[in-house]
């Protein structure tokens, strides 16, 4: 290496020592930092359940009848729960069944126990929030909802009536949709 | 000329140089004390103050046993004493993002706002954070994280999670 080069060599550590201890000085201007435990948020859990044990599967067996006249019908309560831990919204959704050839009305009530919600004769204490067809079924009808606070339940006594039309040897099972909002 | 030689031409200039130098010392010379005052640094810094709060958008809150859900509005207010001197001082008060920390489906469901007040009125802002300048010295500066839960956020998105502030932190920084 010649002369020449050697402080070409020198001079250009000389221009990257420069550029160093420049990008060094921006990290001199003051600064203060607070640190602050301020704890956590927690979203909640909405929760629905249904029937004995709540689940969200319920085999409302207990709401059948078997030989039913055109004007007989099968009652029976089911409990709906707020297993979570937030304010819960909730309604009676909707119903189907499997065969809708067969007439069915449904009323549906709120009652204050299950025992409240008699196999026969009319419950205790209820008030009614729907009657009409089963098929489409809302209880009570959008944007209405009944509210449960959480840990709470409230028990719904449901009649299904078979309607004056029904063919016979017919049968037909019914499914309740139960929906759920947290406000 | 051979090296010798050369080497005691340079000794020779620099001796004259040196004795030219001497003689300064020599000449009149005459000298003034001038007051100039002294020179005073300014001061930066941020003290937390008063005692922080949570509330929704129904009142105060505790925190601890608070279950958000989606539609509500969660705001953490902490107050904070500036000092700013320097005439040309200028900083940022910030919140650091990164130390709000916790589970990535309920931050992305919440949107973050952070405001700085002081006695109610807006800081002016800039691209770093609320902007301090001297004017802000000894004033109290009220920090607010507002966390709105989404109200649309859909089925079972987000629940039984949590948003961790035990570390959060507020940069007051120069610029």
């Amino acid at each position: 290496m010649s002369n020449k080069t050697r402080w070409l060599a020198i001079g250009g550590a000389a221009v990257v020592g420069v550029a160093l201890m420049s990008a060094q000085q921006t990290g001199a201007l003051w600064s203060k930092s607070v640190a602050v435990d301020a704890g956590s948020i927690h979203s909640g859990i909405l929760d629905l359940s249904v029937g004995q044990g709540g689940t969200t599967n319920y085999p409302f067996s207990a709401l059948a009848g078997a030989n039913l006249m055109p004007g007989a019908y099968a009652q029976a309560p089911v409990t709906i729960y707020n297993s979570g831990n937030v304010l819960m919204k909730y309604r009676l959704q909707n119903a189907a069944q499997s065969n809708a050839a067969v007439p069915l009305e449904l009323a549906v009530s709120t009652v204050g126990s299950e025992s409240a919600c008699p196999a026969q004769g009319a419950p205790a204490g209820a008030t009614q929030l729907y009657a009409g067809a089963m098929i489409g079924a809302q209880a009570p009808a959008a944007p209405e909802w009944r509210t449960v606070q959480p840990g709470a339940s409230e028990v719904l006594c449901l009649r299904g009536t078979v309607g004056a039309a029904a063919a016979p040897s017919a049968s037909t099972t019914a499914t309740f949709t139960f929906a759920a909002e947290s406000r | 000329m051979n090296n010798k030689m050369k080497g005691a031409i340079a000794a020779g200039a620099a001796t004259v140089l040196l004795a030219g130098g001497a003689g300064t010392l020599a000449a009149w010379n005459s000298g003034a004390s001038i007051g100039g005052g002294g020179v005073g640094a300014g001061a930066l810094a941020l003290t937390q103050s008063g005692t922080p709060n949570w509330k929704d958008q129904n009142g105060a809150v505790s925190i601890t046993g608070f279950r958000a859900v989606p539609g509500d509005v969660v705001t953490y207010t902490a107050s904070f004493t500036v000092t700013a001197q320097g005439t040309n001082l200028r900083a940022n008060l910030a919140v650091d993002g990164a130390t709000i920390t916790g589970d990535p489906a309920l931050k992305a469901a919440m949107t973050t706002a952070v405001t700085a007040t002081v006695n109610g009125a807006p800081l002016p802002s800039g691209a770093g954070g609320a902007v301090i300048t001297p004017a802000q010295n000894g004033k109290v500066v009220d920090v607010k994280v507002t966390f709105d839960f989404a109200q649309g956020t859909p089925g079972v998105t987000a629940q039984t999670a949590q948003i961790d502030l035990s570390n959060f932190n507020v940069t007051l920084k120069q610029v």
